[in-house]
């Protein structure tokens, strides 16, 4: 996922085993998929047919999908209505939440204290042209995404930081993006602090160290294809013709000054690396942030949290004078600053993803990814390449399948264990393609947690910046084809299956103990 | 291991049918029991395994073994129970 670093042992329990209450549906276990297959249906008919990318649709979309699953439901529709209410309380869900509005507040602070023109004044100085600009970027949100080891925080940062100053200096906004996703995909996939590193470790009984370690060929050899091809189609792609006045303008005032804000990022690294919380780590980097933003005069207190008092308020005369409070007519009372838009921006995703994670459970429950992976097991890993390559694939489906892609490497973790142990393939092996097709995955499709997150950054955008126009914003739909790095790791892998490149057994080295790290 | 020996473990293409040598010592996930011959084996890729002794129960395990013969060309050994370590997962 998306994933938030933790330090506790993150959920395996989470794995709906045969203890749980079982749903039947009419028509077989099958049906159970109806719910995620009917809001898949309903997201691409919205975001790619009539190309509206709101939210709150696909909420719409998601609600109907799960009342129209429960007319199919055998005998009390209880059991299904209680299933709703457990997946959308699974503790991954909460997670995601939790790093979006984090990182969500933090990202917002920055950009409040400059950091934009900041990145726009040194790409201008360091002659980063719109062309390199896609490629520069992967680089630097792969190394943010590494060090905080939150996909999801990164691609919030990135978006509501570098995108804009990619689209001014002249950058293809869907590659930008996808450049964005890129990065967040290879921090997922190689930070030791990520979730999904430890989930794909702790399910596979390897060590978080020897799994990094091990997954470094692969990573790096996609990283570098990524890289190449987004220099190449950042001088093939054109960017928007954004008035070269406005263009001109914000140049001309972009000040280094904004730039004091790579300290406010360390901040978040360094604390995350030693081993911090995400929520304590991000916290960190947002007081920070707002000291700098005060001490240096890059923004006043009211930028980062605004009461706006309505005079007709008893208290108005005498909180006037504090700085966070501004007087204003009844009707435009209200809070703002980017603790407040930070966090606000995500609500309608988090609603939505709670549901999708509830339909997921669903099809967990009434057996649906039981049945997509019996058919795996009977039909398609009958050998050692087979049974890597469906390893492979049975990943990169379930992650298309489920948004927070953590819950689905969950979900799909005790299949891989138990057709890796069928021919005996070292946990190390299993751990990185458990991983790598979960974080590939998380970051491509429309509908993934990772592709959502960052479209809900950038509808913050046209209120931040006056030249920044609804027309700029990307469509889910259109960025899947420019995720390079996630489907570059896809195909490693699908091809180390194939070929066995990396293919280790159990007798070949034994992976430590996970209590060991 | 070294950290270096760490990066570059499994960086070739690997065969799927390993080879092991008489006495040596190994790891292995039981793989299943086969009804027919009465065979409990582990599959190592798609070098078979058959225990000499122990019983079905230990489907899905992690177990000790000791390679007692193994005919290369055939890619087909047999080996003995020596500890079981864990259940495996799941």
């Amino acid at each position: 996922m998306a994933d938030t670093p933790s330090d506790e042992s993150p959920e395996v329990d989470a794995i709906s085993g045969p203890d749980v209450d079982r749903i039947e549906f009419y028509g077989g276990r099958w049906t159970s998929v109806l719910p995620i297959a009917l809001f898949v249906l309903w997201a691409i008919v919205q975001s790619g047919l009539f190309r509206i990318g709101d939210t709150t649709g696909l909420v719409a979309g998601m609600l109907v999908s799960l009342i129209v699953g429960m007319f199919f439901v055998k005998g009390d529709w209880t059991d299904y209505a209680n299933t709703i209410f457990d997946g959308m309380t699974k503790r991954v869900a909460a997670t995601a939440v939790v790093a979006w509005l984090w990182a969500g507040m933090f990202a917002n602070t920055l950009q409040a204290g400059g950091f934009v023109g900041g990145l726009v004044w040194a790409a201008d100085a360091a002659a980063v042209g719109p062309a390199l600009f896609p490629a520069v970027t992967f680089v630097l949100a792969a190394l943010l995404a590494t060090g905080i080891g939150t996909g999801y925080g990164t691609t919030v940062a990135f978006t509501a930081l570098f995108f804009p100053a990619g689209i001014l200096l002249g950058a293809n906004p869907v590659l930008l993006f996808g450049s964005i996703l890129s990065g967040a995909v290879f921090g997922d996939n190689l930070a030791p602090v990520s979730d999904t590193t430890i989930v794909s470790a702790v399910t596979q009984d390897a060590d978080i160290g020897g799994v990094v370690a091990s997954r470094f060929k692969y990573a790096i050899v996609a990283a570098v294809f990524a890289f190449a091809a987004y220099v190449v189609a950042g001088g093939a792609m054109p960017g928007l013709d954004i008035s070269q006045q406005a263009q001109d303008l914000f140049i001309e005032n972009s000040e280094p000054a904004g730039l004091v804000h790579l300290l406010s990022m360390l901040v978040v690294i360094v604390t995350a690396v030693m081993g911090r919380h995400i929520v304590e780590a991000v916290s960190w980097g947002l007081v920070v942030a707002v000291a700098f933003n005060l001490v240096f005069g890059l923004a006043p207190l009211s930028a980062v949290l605004l009461f706006r008092v309505p005079d007709t308020s008893v208290a108005a005369g005498a909180v006037a004078g504090l700085p966070v409070v501004e007087i204003v007519d009844p009707g435009n009372a209200g809070v703002t600053g980017s603790l407040y838009s930070g966090a606000a921006g995500f609500f309608p995703l988090i609603v939505l993803v709670l549901l999708i994670i509830a339909g997921s459970e669903i099809m967990i429950r009434g057996g649906g990814f039981a049945a997509i992976q019996d058919w795996l097991l009977e039909n398609v890993a009958t050998g050692v390449r087979s049974a890597e390559t469906t390893m492979v694939v049975g990943t990169a489906f379930v992650n298309s399948m489920i948004t927070i892609n953590t819950a689905a490497e969950i979900a799909i973790a005790p299949y891989i264990a138990r057709i890796g142990q069928k021919y005996n393939i070292n946990g190390y092996r299993r751990a990185n393609i458990l991983d790598a097709n979960t974080s590939a995955l998380g970051y491509i499709f429309p509908w993934a947690g990772g592709v959502l997150v960052g479209f809900a950054t950038m509808q913050g955008l046209p209120d931040q910046y006056e030249w920044f126009t609804e027309a700029m914003i990307v469509n889910p739909i259109q960025v899947w084809p420019f995720v390079f790095h996630g489907w570059l790791l896809f195909f490693v892998f699908l091809l180390s299956a194939l070929t066995g490149f990396g293919l280790e057994y159990t007798t070949d080295r034994r992976s430590d103990e996970v209590s060991r790290v | 291991m070294s950290i270096l020996d760490q990066f570059l473990a499994g960086a070739t293409f690997r065969t799927t049918t390993p080879s092991f040598e008489a006495g040596e010592e190994i790891e292995v996930y039981v793989t299943d029991y086969d009804e027919a011959d009465g065979d409990l084996y582990a599959l190592v890729g798609e070098t078979r395994l058959s225990f000499v002794d122990g019983s079905r129960d230990l489907v899905g395990c992690r177990v000790l073994a000791r390679v007692e013969s193994f005919d290369d060309d055939a890619h087909r050994g047999t080996v003995a129970h020596l500890e079981t370590l864990d259940r495996g997962s799941f």
